[in-house]
C-alpha cells in the first residue's frame, strides 16, 4: 500500500513504479477512486508486487470516506488481508504532518518503509533532511526519492524487499499520542540545528502577486476561460475527426463485413457500433480534461485558485475548490463531474455534482439556436445568451436551496489547505494520467452509453402495436420508441408543447443532447440541417407544430422547451459518470431533481408566456 | 489576537485553535496547535492567510483564521 499527504507526490511515485500496468476502480461499495498496478523490480520477491495507491489523507482515522478507504485497505480490506507493507510517502517539507501520519500506520504493526519525497524543494526552503538520522527517529528505513525523474527507486525496491521478508516491526502502544510522537521524531530528525525558520522562497514571492484580489481574480478568470476554451473550440475538431473516422471506417467496415438489412445486422451496427463510436468520440474531450486537471494540480495553481474563488462560493454553502468544475460543466458536464475528485471531501462533491447538470453544455446550443432562429430571428443572440444567464441563476440558486434542505445541518468546510511549491508539471506523468483515467471513463461511463443507445434502436426498431411495418422496418411513430413518445406528450401541456415529436426529441436528448436536432429533422422526415435554424422548411414545422401545441402561443411554448432542455436530465453519459462519482442514490435523486425543476419551469415560462 | 489580526513576517506562538470537531484535528494535523511556532506569510484576497509552519505553506480562509488566537513570540 502506498499512503501519504495529498499533494507530496504519491501518485506520481505510483506512476512511476507501475507505469501503464495500472487501473483506476472505484474501493468495494465506495466512490472513492483507488488505483492498483504492478511494480515490476529484481529486488522485489518474485520479481514483482501488486501496488495499491490509497488515497491522500492526513489521518487514518476516518472522518471522511477517502480517510475510511484508506483505513479499510490498511486493515484488512473487504477481504481480511492487511497490507503486507506499506510505503508511507513522507514530504521533506512537511515533516510534522507526514510523521504524525507515518505514526499512525506504524501504530497499526504494519512492515513500513518510508519513502522520502520533495527533498530538492526543501532544499529551496533551508531543510536539508539526513536519511539516516530519520530513520532511527522513526524506525523505519527510509529512502530518498524523486519521482518525477525517478531516482531512488531502486533502494526502495531494496527496502521494501528487506520490511516484507522482517516480519511486524515494534508496535507503537496504543496510548502513544501520534501527534507528540511525530514531534518527537521530527526534533530527532533536525537535531542541532532545530527546526529550519521560514525561508522566502520564488513561490512565496509569486504567492504575495497571485493571491491578492487584483491580480487573482483575473488570472482565475482567464485560467476558468481557458479550461472553457478546451472544453469547447480544442476537443470539438478531435471529437468530429473521431466520430467521422469511425462513421467512415468502423460503420462504413462493418456495413461491407456485414452486408444485408436485416435486423440484427441493424442491431450491431446501429445500435452496438454505433453506441461505442458515441463513447470513442467522446475519449478526446476526457483526455484533454484529464491533461488540463492534471496541469493545474501538478503544477500547484489549484490550490491557490480554490483560495482566490472562496469567498464568492461560500455563499451557496461551497468552497473555493468547487468553482473549476462548475464552470468545465459550461462546455461539458462529462469533464465536469470527473472534476470532482479534485474537491478534498464527499459533501462538497455530493454539492456540487448535484449543480453541474444545471449548468448549460455546449450540447444543448445547437437546440437553442434552432428555437431560437425559428420563433426570435431577431433576438436569437440575445435568447441563447438569456439561456445561459438562467442557467447561471438556477446554479446559484439551487446551491442556496440545497444549503437550506438537503444539505441542512452540515457546515460548510472552512477552506483550510496546504499550499504545494510551484513546479513544472512532469509530461511523462501527466500522459500516464490522462491515459489511465481515460481508459477508465471508456470502460466504464462508456457500458452505460452502449446499453441506453441500445435499449433507444431496440424500442425505434419494435413497432407499436397495431402499426404496419415489421421489426426494425417500421417508421418512428409507429415505433415502441413513438407510441411512448406520444404517450408522454399529453404531460407537457401545460408547458405547451404536448406535440410527440418534440416529447420524442427529449427522450433522444435523454441519451445524448448532440442527437435532439437530428431526432426532430427526422420526425419531419427533413434532414439534419449543417446549422441548427438554417433549414427554413424545419423552422417553418417546428413553428406550425408548436403554434397548434400552444394554442397559438408558439414564442412562449418554444421558451418553455428551450428551459425544459436547459434544466432536465443530462444526458446518459453524465448520469452513468454521476453514478460512479456519488452512486446510484444521489445519481437518481438528480435525475428527479432534474425532470421535476425542468417541468415546474417550463409550466411557469409558459403560462406568464402565454398570459403577457 | 485572532490570526486574521496578526501582522505578517512575525514569528508568532498559537495559544488556541478552536473549531468544529475534525476541523480542529486537521489544524493540529497540519502543525498548528497550541504551542506552535507559524509566521503569516501573505495576506490573500477575501481575508484568507498563507502561514508558514517551518518550510510548510498553508493557506486557511478568513472563517479560519477567526478561529485561531496567536500572540507573539
Amino acid at each position: 500500500m502506498l499512503i501519504g499527504n495529498p499533494n507530496v507526490g504519491k501518485s506520481t511515485l505510483f506512476n512511476r513504479l507501475t507505469g501503464a500496468r495500472q487501473r483506476v476502480v472505484n474501493a468495494p461499495r465506495t466512490t472513492v477512486e483507488v488505483a492498483t498496478g504492478s511494480w515490476r523490480d529484481p529486488a522485489l520477491p518474485g520479481g514483482e508486487v501488486t501496488l495499491t495507491d490509497l488515497p491522500g489523507t492526513y489521518d487514518i482515522k476516518p472522518s471522511s470516506p477517502d480517510e475510511r478507504v484508506a483505513t479499510t485497505a490498511l486493515l484488512g480490506g473487504t477481504d481480511g488481508r492487511r497490507a503486507a507493507a506499506a510505503i508511507v510517502a513522507v514530504d521533506a517539507t512537511a515533516l510534522g504532518r507526514s510523521l504524525y501520519l507515518l505514526g499512525q500506520v506504524r501504530a497499526l504493526g504494519i512492515p513500513t518503509v518510508v519513502a522520502l519525497t520533495m527533498a530538492d524543494v526543501a532544499l529551496t526552503r533551508g531543510v536539508a533532511i539526513d536519511p539516516a538520522r530519520l530513520a532511527r527517529a522513526v524506525g523505519s528505513p527510509v529512502v530518498t526519492v524523486d519521482p518525477r525523474k525517478g531516482h531512488g527507486r531502486a533502494a526502495l525496491a531494496d527496502a521494501v524487499n528487506e520490511a516484507l521478508r522482517g516480519g511486524t516491526p515494534e508496535v507503537l502502544t496504543h496510548d502513544t499520542d501520534a501527534l507528540e510522537w511525530a514531534d518527537r521524531a521530527v526534533r530527532i530528525a533536525y537535531g542541532d540545528e532545530g527546526r529550519p525558520e521560514p525561508r522566502r522562497t520564488l513561490t512565496d514571492r509569486v504567492d504575495a502577486v497571485l493571491l491578492t484580489p487584483w491580480v487573482g481574480i483575473p488570472v482565475f478568470a482567464a485560467v476558468l476561460w481557458g479550461m472553457l476554451q478546451l472544453v469547447t473550440t480544442a476537443a470539438t475538431p478531435l471529437m468530429t475527426a473521431v466520430d467521422s473516422w469511425w462513421s467512415s471506417a468502423v460503420l462504413g467496415g462493418s456495413r461491407w463485413l456485414i452486408p444485408g438489412d436485416g435486423w440484427w445486422e441493424q442491431a450491431v451496427v446501429d445500435g452496438v457500433l454505433a453506441g461505442v463510436g458515441v463513447v470513442v468520440s467522446f475519449a478526446p474531450l476526457m483526455a484533454l480534461t484529464f491533461v488540463a486537471l492534471a496541469i493545474l494540480e501538478d503544477s500547484g495553481y489549484l490550490a491557490r485558485a480554490a483560495i482566490v474563488a472562496d469567498r464568492g462560493m461560500r455563499a451557496m454553502g461551497l468552497n473555493g475548490q468547487a468553482t473549476l468544475p462548475l464552470i468545465i460543466g459550461f462546455g461539458c458536464n462529462l469533464p465536469a463531474l470527473a472534476a470532482l475528485k479534485t474537491l478534498p471531501s464527499r459533501r462538497q462533491r455530493l454539492a456540487t455534482g448535484l449543480l453541474i447538470p444545471f449548468t448549460s453544455c455546449t450540447a444543448r446550443l445547437p437546440v437553442y439556436l434552432l428555437l431560437a432562429s425559428a420563433f426570435f430571428p431577431r433576438y436569437a443572440g440575445t435568447v441563447v445568451f438569456a439561456m445561459y444567464a438562467l442557467s447561471a441563476t438556477v446554479v446559484v440558486l439551487g446551491g442556496l436551496v440545497m444549503k437550506r434542505t438537503v444539505l441542512r445541518g452540515r457546515s460548510a468546510d472552512s477552506t483550510i489547505m496546504v499550499l504545494p511549491a510551484y513546479q513544472r508539471p512532469n509530461l511523462r506523468a501527466l500522459g500516464l494520467s490522462a491515459w489511465t483515467r481515460t481508459r477508465a471513463f471508456v470502460t466504464r461511463a462508456g457500458t452505460v452509453i452502449v446499453m441506453a443507445l441500445c435499449a433507444l434502436w431496440l424500442l425505434s426498431a419494435i413497432p407499436a402495436p397495431g402499426s404496419h411495418g415489421g421489426f426494425a422496418a417500421v417508421r418512428a411513430e409507429d415505433s415502441v420508441y413513438g407510441a411512448t413518445a406520444a404517450a408522454v406528450a399529453p404531460v407537457f401541456a401545460p408547458a405547451g408543447f404536448d406535440d410527440w415529436r418534440l416529447s420524442a426529441a427529449l427522450v433522444s436528448g435523454f441519451v445524448a443532447k448532440e442527437i435532439v436536432v437530428g431526432t426532430l429533422a427526422q420526425s419531419y422526415a427533413l434532414d439534419e440541417p449543417a446549422e441548427p435554424g438554417a433549414d427554413p422548411s424545419l423552422n417553418e414545422r417546428l413553428r406550425d407544430t408548436l403554434d397548434a401545441s400552444s394554442g397559438g402561443h408558439g414564442p412562449a411554448a418554444a421558451l418553455a422547451f428551450l428551459a425544459f432542455v436547459l434544466m432536465y436530465t443530462p444526458c446518459v453519459a453524465t448520469l452513468g459518470e454521476l453514478r460512479r462519482q456519488l452512486g446510484s442514490r444521489w445519481m437518481l435523486t438528480a435525475v428527479a431533481i432534474g425532470l421535476t425543476s425542468a417541468y415546474l419551469t417550463a409550466v411557469l415560462v409558459f403560462q406568464i408566456g402565454r398570459a403577457l | 489576537m485572532m490570526l486574521h489580526e496578526a501582522p505578517t513576517g512575525r514569528e508568532l506562538i498559537v495559544t488556541a485553535a478552536r473549531g468544529k470537531g475534525a476541523q480542529s484535528r486537521l489544524l493540529a494535523t497540519l502543525g498548528i496547535a497550541a504551542g506552535s511556532r507559524i509566521v503569516v506569510a501573505q495576506r490573500a484576497a477575501f481575508g484568507a492567510r498563507v502561514v508558514a509552519i517551518g518550510a510548510d505553506r498553508v493557506a486557511l480562509a478568513g472563517d479560519a483564521c477567526r478561529d485561531i488566537e496567536v500572540r507573539p513570540s
